[in-house]
């Protein structure tokens, strides 16, 4: 069977692994008051998966992922892509009774240096997996130099299926990390597609109209 | 998306789960109302390449032969360029081409410090208006859709104003289901359901012609079986579905170190502006065919490399916005060689909503797709590392994109199943005119082909239909 094409067929963005099989539903407009009603976070959760988001991007001189809407995509991601609800859920009671065990607070309550402390090895984790995935892949160093090498272990192409997490169970020794990439990728894709972060923070600056397309101006390139 | 298609829908791919894993567009103008609009002639290397290198598949036509209906094209439709005088990327009669962005710049000094180069993408998208369509005004949208027609769709340019001169009825929600033939082995028409009221019905006509890209007319073939086709319309030689060939690709994501922390800028432009010509094909390799790129093919309205850099909070939200006028994507595509492994068929236990059985591709790649993607990769990235540009992510493995072959054209009736007149061998009056009939598939974008190939086959009928012919 012919595997995932994702983001090389015809969008020039990348293709996600983790959920390459969102669910898109359409979403009423939000009513003008009141706060959020999260659909698959407890108000317990949803308030430690708000601030978690805020650490992973913070209020600097843009506003962070909670001003940006981003704990409410979360909750509207996870709340139709069901497969990810089980290893979120169980991450967050692995969060809290870090939080509790180690800090003697819940994690709403802690301060930056505490969050760090319990987030960093799970960051510097999920990093190292990327790059040895992207090296493993494909390229090796040998004797200070690229060598690039392919390997296609067999004839079908690779199914880029959505390689959900399978963690469910909070012992699991592989949850935390797993846990963290996927609030790290929900966070960051939330909050890069939201007006905050898009026009804000990153200063896009299409969808708008020039006569004509000027060429580059400096003369280094 | 600033612009929506309310009505755009995108059946499944797969049994049970919603999603897909390509643009399959029904409704009136297809993909054309989505596609990128990147324009390139094939060259006489790409209709030839059994004669020049010992693989693969000729077509049964020359470059001579298509290349007057490239000039129909790029007159009716517009296609902008620049004339860089390239044997195998013949130029065509263009219309000013845009202006190369910065990282363009930089990347094409490094193509050309190993020997490639990088021109002016040429694209059906205009750069002057014309009296009915404006000229491009760079929002970037292309690819959902162009509010002012300055990229070409087949819905505005063609099929609206065909329709307006009383000689084209469209019939908008019909999900052709079978192709009709009598029993004189002549196509009379279709059947179809209509997907709002729910209700079957015919169109009868003088010919058919399938132009329902690629797979769905392989698939459509297929289930309209018969006594006299008992395995799919116009497949007595078993080729239908056969030799898929789609292209394949290496997409990289990098930074370009040049442009890191710059102030980002209105550079959407109309997404790609530059093109990274076959360089490898004259030279000596391990493979046969060739590969060339898409360059800096990307919009600046989603940044879904983002998750990808390392780290949390300020600083990672800091590397964000210093990447961010430094994101480049580099997507080089590769000719794949047919073979018979690689292959479109019906699912015999699925179906879609309309009830029509699900087409499944299945796609072998062989031993020169090997050799080629791992060449393709290897150039991509010391190019990138000439650009000083740091590596995001690299593909883990060929990835399918145009989907090509399947309906092959050919002289022998029993290894292909169009003529060069894109007329199937078996049904006279039957056509097909998509990327289905590609006996070789090139390593550059199709459509531009396809549409002169279209030409090509309607110049036919008409001379046809004038003889009383059909």
């Amino acid at each position: 069977m012919l595997g995932a094409v994702g983001a090389t067929c015809a969008f020039p963005f990348a293709g996600d692994e983790l959920y390459g099989q969102h669910v898109h539903t359409t979403l009423a407009q939000a009513p003008a008051g009141g706060p959020y009603a999260p659909a698959f976070f407890t108000p317990a959760e949803y308030a430690t998966i708000s601030r978690l988001t805020d650490v992973i991007i913070p209020p600097t001189d843009t506003p962070g992922a909670a001003a940006a809407g981003v704990p409410e995509y979360v909750d509207r991601v996870i709340s139709v892509n069901t497969e990810h609800q089980p290893l979120i859920r169980a991450g967050l009671a692995w969060l809290e009774r870090q939080a509790r065990t180690r800090f003697s607070g819940e994690f709403v309550s802690l301060g930056e240096a505490d969050h760090i402390a319990i987030l960093q090895p799970l960051s510097d984790e999920v990093d190292r997996q990327q790059r040895e995935a992207q090296r493993g892949r494909f390229r090796t160093e040998s004797q200070g130099k690229a060598v690039y090498h392919v390997a296609i272990t067999d004839r079908d192409p690779p199914i880029r299926s959505a390689s959900v997490a399978r963690i469910v169970h909070e012992t699991d020794p592989g949850l935390p990390v797993q846990f963290f990439r996927l609030v790290k990728n929900l966070t960051a894709d939330g909050y890069y597609t939201s007006r905050v972060g898009l026009l804000e923070e990153l200063g896009y600056a299409g969808n708008t109209v020039l006569a004509r397309f000027p060429s580059c101006a400096v003369p280094e390139h | 998306m600033p612009f929506d298609f309310p009505n755009r829908q995108i059946p499944t791919m797969r049994a049970g789960k919603a999603g897909f894993d390509s643009e399959r567009s029904r409704g009136v103008g297809g993909k054309t109302m989505l596609w990128n609009a990147v324009a390139l002639r094939l060259s006489q290397r790409d209709f030839k390449g059994r004669t020049y290198e010992g693989a693969g598949e000729d077509w049964p036509i020359d470059y001579k032969d298509v290349a007057p209906h490239y000039d129909t094209i790029e007159e009716e439709v517009g296609v902008c360029g620049h004339r860089d005088g390239l044997e195998d990327l013949p130029d065509g009669v263009f219309l000013p081409p845009v202006a190369l962005k910065c990282s363009d710049e930089i990347l094409r000094r490094a193509a050309r410090s190993v020997g490639a180069d990088l021109i002016h993408v040429r694209k059906a998208t205009l750069t002057v208006p014309t009296s009915t369509r404006l000229a491009c005004h760079f929002c970037g949208n292309c690819m959902a859709g162009c509010d002012v027609v300055a990229k070409y769709n087949s819905a505005d340019v063609h099929i609206s104003p065909a329709e307006k001169s009383g000689h084209v009825t469209v019939f908008p929600d019909c999900i052709v289901r079978e192709v009709l033939v009598s029993d004189e082995n002549r196509a009379t028409g279709v059947r179809y359901l209509h997907r709002v009221h729910q209700r079957e019905g015919e169109v009868r006509g003088r010919s058919v012609v399938l132009a329902c890209a690629c797979v769905q007319s392989i698939a459509l073939l297929l289930m309209s079986k018969s006594r006299r086709y008992p395995k799919g319309l116009a497949n007595t030689s078993g080729q239908v579905g056969r030799h898929f060939i789609p292209h394949f690709t290496g997409g990289i994501e990098c930074v370009l170190e040049g442009l890191r922390g710059t102030r980002a800028i209105n550079d959407e432009g109309f997404l790609d502006h530059a093109y990274l010509p076959s360089f490898m094909h004259n030279r000596k390799r391990g493979y046969a065919r060739s590969f060339g790129a898409q360059v800096n093919y990307q919009n600046r309205r989603l940044a879904g490399w983002a998750k990808t850099l390392g780290g949390f909070g300020r600083a990672y939200k800091a590397s964000v916005k210093a990447a961010y006028p430094a994101f480049v994507q580099f997507t080089p595509y590769g000719e794949m060689l047919p073979n018979a492994d690689s292959y479109v068929d019906l699912d015999p236990k699925g179906s879609d909503k309309f009830g029509l059985p699900l087409a499944r591709r299945h796609v072998r790649w062989g031993a020169n797709e090997e050799v080629l993607f791992n060449d393709m990769v290897r150039w991509s990235l010391a190019i990138l590392e000439k650009a000083g540009a740091e590596v995001l992510t690299v593909p883990s493995g060929p990835a399918p994109n145009h989907e090509l072959g399947g309906c092959r054209m050919g002289r022998d009736p029993r290894t292909s199943v169009v003529d060069a007149d894109c007329r199937t061998h078996d049904v006279p009056n039957l056509y097909v005119v998509d990327g289905s009939v590609f006996p070789s598939a090139s390593e550059k974008n199709p459509t531009h082909t396809i549409m002169a190939l279209a030409v090509r086959a309607a110049g036919h009928i008409a001379e046809r239909m004038q003889r009383g012919d059909l």
